[in-house]
């Protein structure tokens, strides 16, 4: 019997190459599968948006030529032009201070206000005011030497800026505030949280005793430890039904331990406890 | 387990019970296997057709048969499925036409029945563990829904003992169950489409060996007169 030389087929190519390749499309998938499930995990947290609304003038919006903005900016509203102009302009600087105003302040307003008084006064709007502004400055010019005014131009620019910086620390001190606030809220819906799976484990070991009619409320005041184990529940509020407030306390004992805060500062060794025995 | 355990894959597979970790280890393996054969069959089927369209090439090309044999024998790895039914065949012609006492059909016949079983062998060899793959597609769906569904009687069992039932009790262990079926589909889906694209590349070549074969036939039936 020959050999019959067709049966030595060679082997397919590509052995290791498929075993690596293989091996690298589980791994990508390992990777996915790791990273993926993760973000999903971690994303709401790190995506919580809270809108904030801070009451500050609007620094975003001021124009950036100093000189003639710079007084408008600090007293954006009209209402205080067409008063006696020593009087709005006093109010200004005593504002201003208080947030971080350096020197150059004091300085500038003694010249800056000879310059508004003159125009209100034959004209009452304030709108024109900008423009009258650099005629009375070119005569001031005049009258003085140019050291002088560049001095007083550098120094105006100065305030502005200082005028500007304020303005923005006051707008991220409100911010600040209002995120205060907010996360305040947070932590009050954080205890809500907790007070309301505490609510859920007691409703569910309450035996409801029968011929019960509504779902009246009974209030508790519940000492406990911080492991959640309960020390001594006393009715506060009683749902009218002796026997329902009973099967709550009883309910409350055998709770024990009750659930905990999900954030340790939120726990409250008395606590004042409201269960209805049906759900709401 | 609250719902503040960090969910990732590692957690939810070490939390898992053991059925449904075996099923993962199961399916894994199989996911693993079947990737292997889609790259190697993939290189093999591909090399396949490269180099029966250069035998072709080759052979249209009109060259001498005898020394295109010798060539093909030659190097009989390298000269691909095509290169091997034409090497089957031309032996089988040139040692019956040796005879004197047959017929030219039946040269003929020889050498077309030495083709056949060399063509059979090549189809074979193309087509093998395309099996697996078709299985594998078929059936790790099911294999890892069978873990989600134990996951997820594991995880309603262990929520009869709390008592009161609060959806982070409930999400762990769900979501621990479906990770057996998205590896189960993770192994089934590239297992269905290399298998379907296999097996139509295969069908192609077969027709190309086929067609090949009847060529050839009439080329040695002409030689004979």
């Amino acid at each position: 019997m020959e050999f019959n030389p067709a049966l030595r087929t060679p082997e397919e190519p590509g052995k290791w190459l498929s075993a690596g390749l293989a091996a690298l499309v589980h791994l990508v998938l390992v990777g996915i599968l790791f990273w993926g499930v993760n973000w999903q995990r971690k994303a709401p947290e790190s995506f919580e948006v809270a809108l904030v609304r801070a009451n500050t003038p609007s620094v975003a919006t001021e124009p950036p030529p100093p000189p003639p903005p710079a007084p408008r900016e600090t007293a954006p509203t009209p209402p205080p032009k067409p008063e006696p102009k020593v009087e709005a302009e006093a109010p200004k600087p005593v504002a201003k201070p208080d947030i971080a105003l350096p020197t150059p302040k004091p300085e500038k307003k003694p010249e800056k206000k000879p310059e508004p008084k003159p125009e209100p006064k034959p004209e009452p709007k304030p709108k024109p005011e900008p423009k009258p502004e650099p005629k009375t400055k070119a005569d001031k010019h005049e009258a003085q030497p140019d050291l002088r005014a560049a001095a007083e131009a550098e120094s105006r620019a100065l305030q502005a800026k200082t005028a500007r910086e304020a303005a923005k620390a006051q707008q991220e001190r409100a911010l600040k505030e209002e995120m205060a606030r907010l996360s305040g809220a947070k932590s009050d819906r954080a205890r809500d949280d907790w007070v309301n799976k505490i609510r859920v484990k007691v409703r569910g070991n309450i035996v409801v005793p029968p011929g019960l009619s509504g779902n009246p409320e009974a209030v508790f005041i519940v000492d406990q430890l911080p492991t959640g184990e309960v020390i001594e529940v006393r009715l506060k509020t009683s749902s009218g039904n002796a026997t329902l407030d009973a099967a709550i306390e009883r309910a409350i004992r055998k709770s024990s331990p009750l659930p905990l805060p999900d954030k340790s500062d939120l726990f409250e060794r008395r606590l004042e406890l409201a269960v209805r025995p049906l759900q709401q | 387990m609250t719902g503040n355990d960090d969910l990732s894959i590692l957690s939810l597979i070490a939390h898992a019970s053991i059925v449904v970790q075996l099923v993962l280890l199961l399916l894994i393996v199989v996911s693993l296997m079947s990737w292997y054969w889609i790259f190697r069959k993939g290189i093999a089927i591909r090399a396949a057709r490269a180099r029966t369209i250069e035998f072709e090439r080759e052979f249209w090309s009109g060259g001498d048969l005898g020394a295109i044999y010798r060539s093909a024998s030659a190097s009989r790895e390298m000269v691909g499925p095509l290169g091997r039914i034409f090497e089957a065949g031309y032996r089988e012609f040139a040692k019956l036409r040796g005879q004197n006492n047959l017929d030219a059909s039946d040269i003929i016949d020889g050498a077309r029945r030495a083709m056949r079983a060399t063509y059979q062998r090549e189809l074979d060899d193309l087509e093998a563990h395309t099996a697996f793959l078709a299985s594998a597609g078929s059936v790790s769906p099911y294999v890892g829904l069978f873990g989600t569904v134990w996951g997820i009687m594991h995880a309603f069992k262990g929520l009869g003992d709390v008592g009161s039932a609060t959806l982070s009790q409930v999400a762990p262990g769900i979501a621990e169950a479906l990770v057996a079926t998205a590896i189960g589909l993770f192994a089934a889906i590239p297992a269905v489409v290399a298998y379907n694209r296999f097996a139509y590349d295969i069908d192609r070549l077969a027709t190309r060996f086929e067609s090949f074969q009847e060529e050839f036939s009439n080329i040695l039936q002409r030689q004979l007169k």
